[in-house]
């Protein structure tokens, strides 16, 4: 009998412990739960139209969760709701746009001492500012960027990369080349194939303006395999089209038209008008070069078809 | 005893008693907890109250929310020595940093004549957090008697426009009936004043071939003269079209007038309608409510339950973990318009 006891007693505890510790009494706190934010399912649809290159959904989106995330004060979600908005204002080539969102989340970020999404609202403003030209203003809030993320220890290959163009674009190539390199490192150590394809054309412009075309021509095919991979049009156009500049420098025509070519087939596919313009220019202009008439007027013809098509579509809006 | 040691069903029974015990002790616990947990029995709380002339609303156990979402309950509900009702409200610690100076409590419904709440309104996000034992103002607010008795004098004041439009004495059936009056004269003067014309264009034509023998400086003056009277016909034959118009119209204004009555009558029903169905409604509300607050507490029930299995092992884990929104990539390469 005081076997039985001894033994059930045991077995009691041991068991109980298993029970509480295994969870299965249920969790005392919900994380995300009761104050998930009112706008969460507007953002990640925002997000989703983002990554589909629908940036005019995505914009929508964001300010419609920012709506929603203002009128209940959630002052997080607000500002991610806003340097995601200034980001799709970007990507649809509104860079002034994007300006009141961006100085709205680093106003909110600094009262509610949120660094990480305020270094984010810096470093997306130093793109806009940097993309319409205003390099000095870009450079500065790309400086604060860098000054929260070294005071509370965030790593971005992204922000990296960008500090590193807009340092080529000041003229700082040495600097520009140190931070590309740490950027470049970061990026494998974390596994981000986008921003180790940036890091790699960011060495490519610098080599470029270096004086150093076969390595930029190495950094361009080798950024090239990666956005292949990833399936970004855009940037494989873009690394077709430097390339064939490199090869067309070096005297290769050849080689050039044929990289131009694929650019071209690569931006009709996506539907890119002004890219494929661009790259028909450039064909064009290589088989002029090249003396051969038939091609130059056959690409003349596309041309003039895309463009009248593209002026139908700017006069029908 | 021989038996027992042979037969393999009772080889380590001990073992076996203690297990099941252990199983069944076990799941009582974890039922226990789990109730515990559901019905916030381990988390922190604390009381704050208020106090209100009337009772009637209040109800022990009622939810207590902020901005819609419920952050405690009513726990009791007592007289004060000043015959004042004193509502003391459970919340949730963690809600505490919204609870503020500044902060209001008041009862209020959900929906048009939904379910009661106690609703406490977010304070001054500079102002003192309110502490264990603190009161919150309260703020009375209406409900739907107060609707009703806002509704009743607009009914008045529509039935009072019915009845002066209808007026046979009023302002504006004698307006319509100078009118009336003011055609009819227009309509006479208008044909006077063809007659007049017709008989000037008589005289004037036999002037005219008296005239026609004198010699041509007399002329021009038929002439404007017969241009004067052509305008003066145009003139009068304008007018007709005009007294035709005025006829109409007075003609309109009496038939609209006549349609008024019943118009009238019309309104009047509707609003005493709408008096019946308002009361017939403050009436029925308690019984509505009633309905409405066992549906609510059966969802609630419900959404309890659903969420509790959601959240036990092993459910949980076959659950994926609800997705958070995140900012979108910067992206750390741009391509400028030129190319580069």
């Amino acid at each position: 009998m005081k076997k039985i006891k001894n033994t059930a007693s045991a077995a009691f505890l041991i068991a109980a412990c298993g029970f509480v510790f295994s969870g299965c009494a249920g969790k005392a706190t919900r994380s995300g739960g009761s104050l998930t934010p009112p706008g969460a399912g507007v953002s990640l649809a925002g997000a989703a139209a983002y990554r589909g290159g629908d940036y005019k959904m995505a914009l929508d989106k964001f300010v419609e969760a920012l709506v929603l995330d203002r009128r209940a004060d959630m002052r997080e979600a607000e500002a991610q709701d806003l340097v995601n908005a200034g980001r799709a204002s970007i990507s649809l080539g509104d860079y002034r746009g994007a300006e009141p969102y961006l100085y709205d989340a680093i106003e909110l970020c600094r009262r509610i001492k949120d660094n990480s999404n305020l270094s984010e609202a810096h470093a997306t403003l130093a793109k806009g500012l940097y993309l319409s030209g205003r390099v000095e203003e870009a450079r500065a809030s790309m400086e604060k960027t860098l000054q929260i993320d070294s005071e509370f220890g965030y790593k971005s290959g992204a922000r990296l990369n960008l500090h590193g163009l807009i340092l080529i674009d000041s003229g700082e190539t040495e600097r520009a080349e140190e931070v590309i390199k740490r950027a470049m490192e970061l990026n494998k150590e974390e596994k981000n194939a986008p921003e180790a394809a940036n890091s790699l054309r960011a060495f490519a412009v610098l080599r470029g303006l270096q004086g150093r075309p076969d390595e930029a021509l190495k950094y361009y095919k080798d950024a090239y395999i990666i956005d292949s991979s990833l399936g970004d049009s855009r940037k494989i156009a873009y690394g077709l089209s430097s390339m064939a500049r490199l090869e067309l420098n070096g005297g290769r025509l050849l080689d050039a038209v044929f990289l131009f070519e694929r650019a071209y087939i690569v931006d009709i596919s996506s539907g890119d008008a002004a890219g494929a313009i661009q790259a028909l220019d450039q064909i064009i202009e290589v088989y002029r070069e090249l003396g051969d008439r038939g091609k130059e007027l056959e690409y003349k013809k596309i041309k003039e078809g895309i463009s009248s098509g593209a002026e139908g579509k700017e006069k029908a809006k | 005893m021989a038996i027992q040691e042979k037969d393999p069903r009772f080889k380590n029974l001990e073992l076996k008693v203690g297990i099941m015990a252990v199983a069944a002790l076990a799941g009582i616990i974890a039922i226990i907890i789990f109730v515990g947990v559901e019905k916030d029995l381990f988390i922190n709380k604390y009381r704050v109250y208020f106090t209100s002339e009337s009772g009637s609303g209040f109800v022990q156990g009622m939810p207590v929310k902020l901005s819609g979402f419920k952050i405690g309950r009513v726990k009791k509900i007592e007289l004060t020595e000043d015959a004042r009702v004193k509502v003391i409200a459970e919340i949730n610690k963690k809600y505490e940093r919204w609870l503020r100076e500044g902060s209001r409590a008041r009862l209020s419904k959900e929906g048009f004549i939904g379910e009661s709440v106690i609703e406490f309104t977010i304070g001054n996000p500079k102002g003192r957090v309110i502490q264990e034992g603190d009161m919150i103002p309260y703020e009375k607010t209406g409900g739907i008697d107060e609707l009703v008795s806002q509704a009743k004098p607009v009914l008045n004041e529509v039935k009072e426009i019915i009845h002066y439009a209808n007026d046979p004495h009023g302002d504006l059936k004698v307006t319509i009936g100078n009118l009336r009056e003011l055609t009819a004269e227009l309509k006479e003067t208008g044909r006077g004043l063809n007659a007049a014309v017709r008989d000037a264009d008589g005289v004037i034509r036999k002037a005219g071939a008296i005239v026609s023998n004198i010699n041509d400086k007399g002329s021009p003056l038929m002439d404007s003269a017969a241009k004067t009277m052509k305008n003066l016909e145009g003139f009068s034959s304008r007018i007709d079209p005009l007294m035709y118009k005025m006829e109409n119209i007075t003609d309109r204004a009496e038939s609209a007038l006549g349609r008024l009555p019943s118009a009238a009558e019309k309104i009047e029903k509707a609003a005493s309608n709408a008096a019946d169905l308002t009361e017939a409604l403050s009436k029925e509300t308690p019984r509505i409510k009633t309905i409405l607050k066992d549906a609510q507490e059966t969802l609630k029930d419900s959404r309890e339950i659903v969420r509790g299995v959601r959240q036990s092992w092993p459910v949980r884990l076959m659950i994926p973990p609800a997705r958070k929104p995140e900012l979108v990539p910067l992206d750390g390469f741009v391509i400028k318009k030129d190319g580069r």
